[in-house]
């Protein structure tokens, strides 16, 4: 039986009034509904909460489903704009993302190499646009298809393969001038 | 083709995207053209370095988090709002009764003697200085006091739980 289809019947499930059916869907898709809404905050308990609201508000909106589409696209464009509704309500910017970096604490010699590696990219990054950023991140995780990344963002996939092309071509610029600059300062 | 025609090429071809025939054509260029290699290796380096597929994992209360979420409102309960509202027409009606019966001067020669109304005539001897009130003054000061409750009302449950309904409902 396939994911899609086992999904619909949980679902049918919950909105037949079998409301604890739906901590199996929140089992289910929590990792990566906490991911992506990590990729867009950075921060592990604005994360958690982001995703939290998300699966409640995708609770009390699973009425309105399109069941010819992904449970799994549909939640996480939920997370997706929730993530960034609490970013901006936040006032957050890219820079202002430690965590991925910080919570490296380990004096090793390979943590500090992954600690640079990430600082880099988290600046690179940074000097992209959210819409360019939001995109990159999502299709890094590489779990997400160019159609799903355009559905979770509200563009058509052919305008999402494009931008995460130039946005990679950018980032790939951006990585090259900071790298640089590093190696000057060295 | 473009430089970033090229780089787009390049980039379908670290994904697996290009089709065989269009991979063998690549495959001649950067044979003969060493600065498109250099720049291949360069995106391929890009795309180790920022490939991420590290899934982050919530705290382990996180399904029980959502589930109190979800039990505190739970789908096709009777809406606090509409309660809300119910409870806020009948005092409104009320006031508007009583304003409607004040402006066709019901009230305008009564007036409530509170030591008649407390004690009677018959006790007499204990009493108090009169206290007499305008029928119409206190029925304006009741109007005044249920629009306040109204105003109150209207807030705690109607416009709260609808903004933190919406909140919840948004996506």
């Amino acid at each position: 039986m396939s994911r899609e289809i086992d999904d619909l019947q949980l679902i049918d499930r919950v909105l037949a009034g079998e409301q604890n059916v739906y901590a199996q869907l929140v089992e289910r898709y929590k990792s990566y509904a906490f991911t992506i809404a990590f990729k867009v905050l950075g921060v592990r308990p604005d994360a958690e909460e982001a995703a939290q609201d998300a699966f409640v508000k995708a609770y009390h909106n699973l009425g309105k489903f399109n069941r010819e589409a992904k449970f799994s696209t549909w939640l996480y464009r939920i997370v997706f704009n929730t993530a960034i509704s609490m970013r901006r309500s936040r006032k957050m910017t890219f820079q202002d993302i430690p965590e991925t970096v910080a919570a490296q604490g380990h004096d090793t010699e390979k943590t500090l190499e992954k600690s640079d590696k990430e600082r880099f990219i988290q600046m690179a990054m940074a000097r992209l646009s959210e819409a360019d950023r939001v995109a990159l991140t999502l299709f890094y995780l590489r779990e997400l298809s160019l159609e799903e990344i355009g559905a979770i963002t509200g563009m058509p996939a052919n305008t999402a393969k494009v931008r995460i092309h130039r946005a990679r071509l950018r980032l790939a610029e951006e990585m090259k001038t900071i790298l640089k600059h590093e190696a000057l300062l060295l | 083709m473009s430089k970033e025609e090229d780089d787009i090429r390049l980039l379908e071809y670290i994904d697996g995207q290009l089709g065989a025939e269009d991979a063998a054509q690549l495959h001649r260029r950067l044979e003969n053209e060493p600065e498109l290699k250099t720049r291949l290796r360069e995106l391929q380096a890009l795309n180790a370095m920022v490939s991420d597929r590290t899934v982050e994992q919530p705290s382990a209360s996180f399904t029980e988090s959502v589930m109190v979420r979800v039990n505190q409102y739970p789908r096709g309960a009777a809406s606090p709002i509409r309660r809300g509202i119910m409870l806020l027409a009948v005092l409104l009606a009320t006031v508007g009764l009583a304003s409607w019966l004040v402006s066709i001067g019901m009230f305008d020669n009564t007036s409530i003697n509170v030591n008649s109304v407390m004690f009677g005539n018959d006790t007499s001897r204990f009493s108090l200085p009169s206290l007499t009130f305008d029928g119409k003054i206190l029925v304006n000061v009741i109007i005044i006091f249920n629009l306040v409750v109204a105003f109150f009302l209207l807030d705690r449950t109607v416009l709260k739980p609808w903004f933190q309904r919406r909140s919840r409902l948004n996506y």
